[in-house]
């Protein structure tokens, strides 16, 4: 299953830094966000059945705070080296090679964590626009697509990095 | 070309990209985004990529697997993986081969509050590795069991890739978690009886331990205390229908927590540290996710899972025979592959082949039935080489055993994996019987 717990070394240079700090403050945010929908939702059940008062649109709460939170997640995993590899059939070439395909790897979702930064600003756009809500609480749907943006584009430039680092690897 | 060849075109490409290390998210989306242009054109993609990750993202039953992760990190932290093992050492300890029957019955506790595999095999481990070396079990059985054991906290309820394989072919959670406790419980009994047979073979590998009297067995059992409640409020609440999944989950990560608080020594470090545990592996599974949703965008676009579900139908094959194929297919990849990112690879092209064939039993009991068995079948990936997960962290743990002791120690309980999905395939009402019984 996908889980580590290990800590990849903190980059000295200062653009890794920069980069590290931010995405570190970003599963923080996410994080203590996520304890507390959870601590909501334990509040919502006992008040449902107490006191036949659950906390109003505690569902819609509980999904767009994850939304919000899984995006928060995305550049500290790739930092991490977190995203999942079938790493069997290049443990044999040289590591030289098997550094070459990360940065290529790196390049390619960094190309598409922009794409998608781009395209959720316009999304986001779109909601605002047409004034999308969600069901019972009526809560714009809109402010969920700046944090994508900004998030995805961290990722976008955490993927950079990764590449350029890989690649001076390689040719060291 | 077709959209068929392009859609057998895509998963070609999907498969060298998955050789040269490009992580299997990426991997999914570049394919699923490169198809879909092909198919559609860029317009469509560009429209499509500005709100689908975000309806992806926004499912409530999805909301279920980082507060499980949540609970599954307070667990490991909570000091009660000691208390499960010296309970199940007590009522087995005294047996030939018993301390290790016990660390695979602390493995199945320590499963009941725990979705992941890693985790328990981890956890169990700490505890239990010292004490097989204290009887002088050999490290082949020891390791061996450890890496096995693990294996049950994904089978036994909460689980969380059966979350994701339920909401993958838009099942039930809360009768796929119903579907998924006898299967459980058999896994944990196969795993012991391996246990026995392999010491009767090779008595000195596992040396009979204490003999504990009774009250010492009801004073050690009821130091469990917290795991029984926790895992009777979460599981027996989702399956009475109290809750939803999610709120289980939502319990049992602040029961957890709060025992990891009161008994574990769970300080604002150890809490930073397990909110950050969650947010990687959580990171992963939504990545795999949005993978999932652009490739799986471009396989509906193509129809090639239907095409395909109606020519296997048409040819004059049993519906067992083709089950048994794709499972071969699961235990070959399963070997290479994280079982996560394996079931959203193929559940869209499986799944409609499955759905298509006459098993004798309605849809809702196939994919219960079908998926327990895939279950089990992706996991016996975390136990075989050449990438076998759980024996590489077991074996890291256990400095003095090498590594092929403990893939040879896998080997009896990998055997007892083989009968367990045999007894499932023969009798559905393993499966079935209890999610029957309870609606």
């Amino acid at each position: 299953m996908a889980e580590s717990n290990t800590e990849t070394a903190r980059p000295a240079d200062p653009v890794g830094r920069a980069l590290h700090f931010c995405a570190y403050a970003l599963i923080l945010v996410g994080g203590f966000l996520m304890a507390a929908l959870t601590v909501m939702s334990v509040i919502s059940v006992l008040g449902r059945y107490l006191f036949s008062a659950p906390v109003p649109g505690d569902f819609e709460l509980v999904t767009m705070g994850t939304a919000i939170s899984v995006f928060l997640f995305l550049p500290y995993c790739h930092l991490q080296r977190g995203n999942v590899v079938v790493d069997l059939f290049l443990s044999w070439a040289p590591r030289r090679v098997q550094v070459f395909f990360d940065g290529a790897s790196g390049l390619l979702l960094a190309a598409i964590a922009g794409v998608l930064s781009w395209r959720m600003a316009f999304g986001g756009f779109d909601m605002y626009r047409y004034s999308e809500v969600s069901y019972i609480l009526a809560l714009p749907i809109w402010p969920v697509f700046p944090v994508a943006v900004v998030a995805l584009a961290l990722l976008a430039a955490s993927c950079l990095y990764t590449a350029v680092r890989d690649f001076r690897d390689m040719l060291r | 070309m077709s959209s068929f060849e392009i859609a057998l075109l895509g998963i070609g490409v999907l498969l060298v990209l998955l050789v040269i290390r490009v992580p299997v998210a990426v991997a999914m989306i570049a394919v699923g985004a490169g198809g879909y242009v092909s198919l559609s054109g860029w317009l469509p993609l560009l429209s499509y990529a500005k709100s689908s990750v975000y309806y992806a993202f926004s499912n409530y039953d999805l909301s279920v697997v980082p507060m499980f992760l949540l609970m599954s990190q307070f667990a490991s932290k909570a000091g009660l993986s000691r208390a499960l093992f010296e309970a199940a050492n007590t009522y087995l300890g005294h047996r030939r081969g018993g301390v290790a029957m016990a660390a695979v019955g602390g493995c199945a506790g320590f499963g009941a509050i725990c979705g992941s595999s890693l985790a328990t095999a981890a956890t169990m481990a700490q505890v239990a590795l010292p004490e097989l070396k204290r009887y002088n079990y050999s490290g082949a059985l020891a390791t061996g069991a450890l890496a096995a054991g693990g294996t049950l906290g994904i089978l036994i309820p909460p689980s969380v890739v059966l979350v994701i394989f339920a909401i993958a072919v838009e099942a039930n959670i809360v009768t796929m978690f119903q579907a998924a406790l006898i299967p459980g419980i058999l896994a944990a009994v196969g795993y012991m009886l391996a246990i026995s047979v392999y010491v009767r073979v090779w008595p000195e590998a596992g040396p009979v331990g204490d003999r504990a009297g009774r009250e010492e067995r009801h004073r050690a059992l009821f130091k469990t205390w917290p795991v029984i409640l926790i895992f009777v409020l979460v599981i027996g609440g989702i399956y009475a229908g109290v809750f939803t999944p999610t709120e289980g989950a939502a319990f049992g990560a602040l029961g957890t927590a709060i025992i990891a608080v009161w008994r574990g020594g769970l300080r604002l470090a150890g809490f930073v540290e397990c909110v950050r545990g969650a947010a990687i592996s959580t990171g992963m599974i939504f990545m795999i996710l949005m993978g999932a949703d652009f490739f799986n965008a471009f396989l509906g676009f193509s129809r090639m899972p239907l095409e395909l579900a109606e020519w296997i139908g048409a040819i004059a094959l049993r519906p067992i025979t083709i089950l048994l194929v794709i499972l071969a297919i699961y235990l070959v990849l399963g070997c290479v592959m994280d079982s996560l990112a394996m079931i959203l690879l193929t559940v869209p092209v499986f799944w409609p082949v499955i759905a298509g064939l006459d098993f004798g039993m309605p849809e809702a009991d196939l994919k219960m039935w079908f998926g327990i068995i895939v279950l089990i079948v992706v996991e016996v990936g975390l136990i075989t080489p050449p990438v076998g997960l759980n024996v590489f962290v077991i074996n890291s743990m256990a400095p003095h055993v090498r590594l092929k002791e403990t893939f040879v120690g896998v080997l009896p309980f990998l055997a007892s994996d083989a009968v367990r999905v045999a007894l499932l395939i023969l009798f559905p009402a393993l499966t079935l019987w209890l999610p029957h019984l309870l609606n």
